[in-house]
């Protein structure tokens, strides 16, 4: 009989931690990552069908395609039929592939479990010719974190209790589909005895560590791609009481989506092109990261080097062109995304990138990314209300406010949950990994 | 883009968190520093181009990239675009000849063109006559015919003829009737020819001095180097002047050997930039080979009686750090019994080795059967050998 650990499968980061039932030990997964304890939930697959993940994998995406050659092939896609009046035959489909592509950067694998379009259909992509579904990749993923546990604990570990959100979806039918497919990604990663536990009460289970007397708690656990709010009475491991789940799938994702539509765009020529609804559909699609790399197409590259040529907005199109062919995709939403970070601790920063025809500097403000994000703050005002109403419970009769997750630090979330339940109940918990260890705590129960 | 919206956004900020005016107002500062050096760059670029400086950089640029695609061209069988080279163009077409050249300091040259296919072990393939063979012996050399050669003068002067366009000579020849294709200058020597067709795959030049100093040069500099026609002696020291320059890529290992047989194997890599002493010689000694050795050829060693020592991958100690006394090829005994090296070369079984005679006959040798005998026949001495 193996180990059981927790592992909680993040939307932007990840983590595994073992409890015997007092402490609880969180497993350095990625020793590559400033907090080890923290491992991102990235996948980067290599031409030969090896997969890395966390820290490494991005340094070997860093090593591999930044400035790479690209020579691109015709390949053929299939076939279409035609059928007119008086005409039938087929037609065969080339597509142009990038033959010297060294390997494919997958990130937001959880989004994929809950939402619809391109790889996020809960049907899968392809790479370098091989067709991998959704829950192959994230069997990859859970494979990796179990034998790096493994190689930690020095024993087998045989099951694992996996945190999901409150709601992958609001179809019930497409939020059963994602818990069937995480749940066989990990038997397929070779756990043998699996089991779920929802993320908010996995924090709440961490939190009530630290309680001396029972308390009535709201778990506001805001992470990359959901926020999953629980209202529930902790303190008495045996009458435990949810008295209410709640949730949007809106979170950090969004606001750097947010960030790019509002404040970035401009520098790729938006508000300049006019008439070449090729090009704007092109800068319209910079927000979506996972669809960028397939931008880098030949038939794209004449596009823009003709606009540029004709002198149509050049310097901006050369940024684009260069975001686009130099592989510049992620270290510009890491950008954002440290940007986002810092505006949790000071009030203004600068969204900085510069590299081969690529000089991107915006400075930004907490003030300008709250008013960015000022339609996401009202939607998850709701939900933090309604919730709360579905627990028939009244603001004054919540003991503590436990935040975790990369979102709850932003400060204007902070100040809402402070002005409806009181700035001194609004408690912190481990941003990054008290949901990886209550989950811990609750395999170490099952 | 400084909008008034933005200044606006920023002042809200300032009014909501005092704290925050100095961050902006150094990020801002940062920016125009940046942007002031910048825009600074960009005039004296505009400067250059108003003045045509630029037109000229780019031209000699482009004057250097169609050489080395005539240079390319002609390694890989393409015609020269010079149409008016009708002889040359001819010549070119048979690009499976090799061209053996024999040379001295006073510029003299000697081509025997070969086809190796033609012939067979030990055959003598020249002869040379009123050759004579004073403390520095002739140098040999054997290229493709469509190979582009560098002529290197002690001088660190440089010059660059075409193989083909070189004159040949009838097998049985008198030296002193030797053409001397590109004369030295008053107080200048001949002291190398170099293959450089392959110059643009190539990281750099790596040059070396008969006292054992190297140096290596980045290809980036050939425009200048050709344009100038210089390329500097590579030598810092009195009575030492130039000996080799070779092509080199920086995953290369280099080998340097000495006419007392000294050996020294180091990476390009780490090679300097500035000259150094590569190898302590004895101030009886000097180079007698310097070559780039591929992971897959061995190294050849001939003696002047006709002794052939190899020295495989293995046998080879990689040296990093410089001004060291090389790896003694033989023994202090044979040493001081007079045995010198003659020549050293990279080589695979299937290449052919040239002998020069000290009596003028010009051999041809299998390296397969020159390294199952241990020896090249030799009737007197030998007075070069290189392999091709």
């Amino acid at each position: 009989m193996g180990l059981k650990v927790g592992l909680d499968f993040g939307t932007s980061n990840s983590g595994v931690a073992i409890s015997d039932g007092a402490d609880v030990r969180l497993l350095p997964i990625d020793p590559g990552n400033p907090i080890p304890e923290v491992v991102k939930t990235i996948l980067y697959i290599t031409r030969d069908h090896r997969s890395h993940i966390g820290q490494e994998a991005i340094e070997l995406y860093y090593q591999h395609n930044v400035n790479r050659v690209r020579r691109y092939e015709k390949r053929l896609a299939g076939a279409v039929r035609v059928i007119a009046s008086e005409v039938d035959y087929w037609h065969d489909v080339f597509v142009d592939v990038d033959v010297l592509k060294p390997g494919r950067l997958l990130q937001y694998l959880k989004t994929a479990l809950r939402k619809s379009g391109g790889l996020s259909d809960m049907s899968g992509t392809l790479i370098f010719e091989r067709y991998f579904s959704v829950g192959e990749l994230i069997q990859f993923y859970l494979g990796h974190l179990k034998r790096r546990s493994e190689e930690i604990l020095g024993e087998s570990v045989t099951g694992v209790t996996l945190g999901r959100p409150v709601k992958f979806s609001e179809d019930p039918e497409l939020d059963r589909k994602a818990e069937d497919i995480l749940r066989q990604a990990a038997i397929d990663a070779g756990f043998k005895e699996v089991d779920f536990e929802l993320e908010p009460i996995a924090a709440a289970l961490f939190y009530e560590k630290s309680l001396a007397k029972p308390q009535t708690v709201l778990i506001f656990d805001f992470g990359g791609g959901t926020l999953d709010i629980t209202v529930m009475r902790l303190g008495d491991p045996g009458n435990r009481k949810v008295y209410a789940n709640g949730g949007i799938d809106i979170a950090g994702a969004d606001f750097d989506r947010a960030i790019i539509e509002k404040r970035l765009l401009h520098h790729f020529g938006e508000g300049m092109i006019q008439h070449m609804p090729e090009i704007s559909d092109l800068i319209e699609t910079i927000p979506d990261w996972m669809a960028l790399p397939d931008l880098s197409t030949p038939v794209i590259n004449n596009t823009l080097e003709k606009a540029i040529q004709r002198g149509v907005a050049p310097v901006r199109l050369k940024t684009l062109q260069s975001l686009i062919f130099n592989d510049l995709a992620f270290p510009f939403y890491n950008q954002v995304e440290s940007a986002k970070m810092i505006l949790s601790e000071q009030g203004a920063t600068v969204i900085e990138l510069r590299g081969k025809d690529f000089d991107l500097w915006e400075p930004y403000t907490r003030t300008q990314f709250e008013t960015d994000i000022q339609e996401h703050y009202d939607q998850i005002e709701n939900v933090l209300l309604e919730t709360l109403k579905a627990s028939s419970l009244e603001p004054d009769q919540i003991d503590a406010v436990v935040k975790t997750g990369g979102s709850s630090s932003i400060p204007m979330f902070s100040e809402m949950l402070g002005q409806i339940f009181g700035a001194e109940n609004v408690k912190e918990s481990n941003a990054f990994s008290s949901v990886t260890a209550g989950l811990a705590i609750r395999a170490s129960e099952n | 883009m400084f909008t008034s919206e933005k200044i606006e956004e920023w002042l809200q900020e300032v009014e909501k968190r005092p704290g925050s005016a100095s961050v902006i107002i150094q990020f801002i500062a940062n920016r125009l520093n940046d942007l002031s050096e910048w825009n600074e760059q960009l005039r004296a670029e505009n400067m250059s181009l108003r003045t045509k400086e630029r037109v000229d950089e780019y031209e000699r640029q482009i004057a250097h990239l169609q050489y080395q695609l005539d240079l390319i061209k002609r390694q890989f069988g393409g015609k020269l675009p010079r149409a008016e080279k009708h002889e040359t163009e001819e010549i070119l077409e048979d690009i499976q000849y090799f061209s053996v050249l024999i040379y001295t300091g006073d510029g003299r040259l000697a081509r025997i063109e070969i086809d190796p296919t033609d012939f067979e072990e030990g055959d003598t393939i020249g002869e040379l006559r009123g050759l004579s063979f004073p403390e520095e012996s002739p140098r040999l050399l054997a290229v493709p015919t469509n190979e582009e050669l560098l002529f290197l003068f002690s001088s660190g002067r440089i010059a660059t003829t075409a193989v083909a366009e070189l004159p040949k000579i009838t097998a049985s020849f008198n030296w002193e009737t030797a053409p001397i294709p590109n004369p030295p200058l008053a107080g200048d020597s001949l002291v190398c020819l170099a293959p450089i067709s392959s110059l643009a795959m190539n990281d750099y030049f790596v040059q070396t001095s008969q006292r054992g100093f190297l140096k290596k040069i980045r290809m980036a500099l050939a425009p200048s180097i050709m344009e100038n026609q210089y390329m500097g002696t590579g030598s810092k020291i009195d009575y030492d002047y130039p000996f080799a320059v070779t092509l080199c890529n920086k995953d290369e290992n280099f080998v340097l050997v000495s006419k007392e047989g000294y050996l020294r194997f180091t990476p390009v890599e780490v090679s300097p930039y500035t000259i150094v002493e590569a190898m302590r010689l004895k101030p009886t000694d000097r180079m007698i080979s310097a070559f780039k050795i591929p992971p897959e050829k061995t190294l050849l060693v001939v003696t002047q009686i006709g002794k052939a020592i190899q020295r495989t991958g293995e046998g080879l100690e990689l040296v990093t750090d410089l001004g060291r006394v090389g790896v003694a090829l033989f023994s202090k005994s044979r040493r001081d019994a007079g045995v010198r090296v003659v020549g050293a070369a990279a080589v695979a079984e299937s290449d052919w080795g040239l002998a020069l005679h000290t009596n003028g006959q010009i051999s041809l040798h299998s390296i397969s059967q020159i390294l199952a005998n241990g020896t090249i026949p030799v009737e007197g001495e030998l007075s070069a050998f290189t392999a091709f």
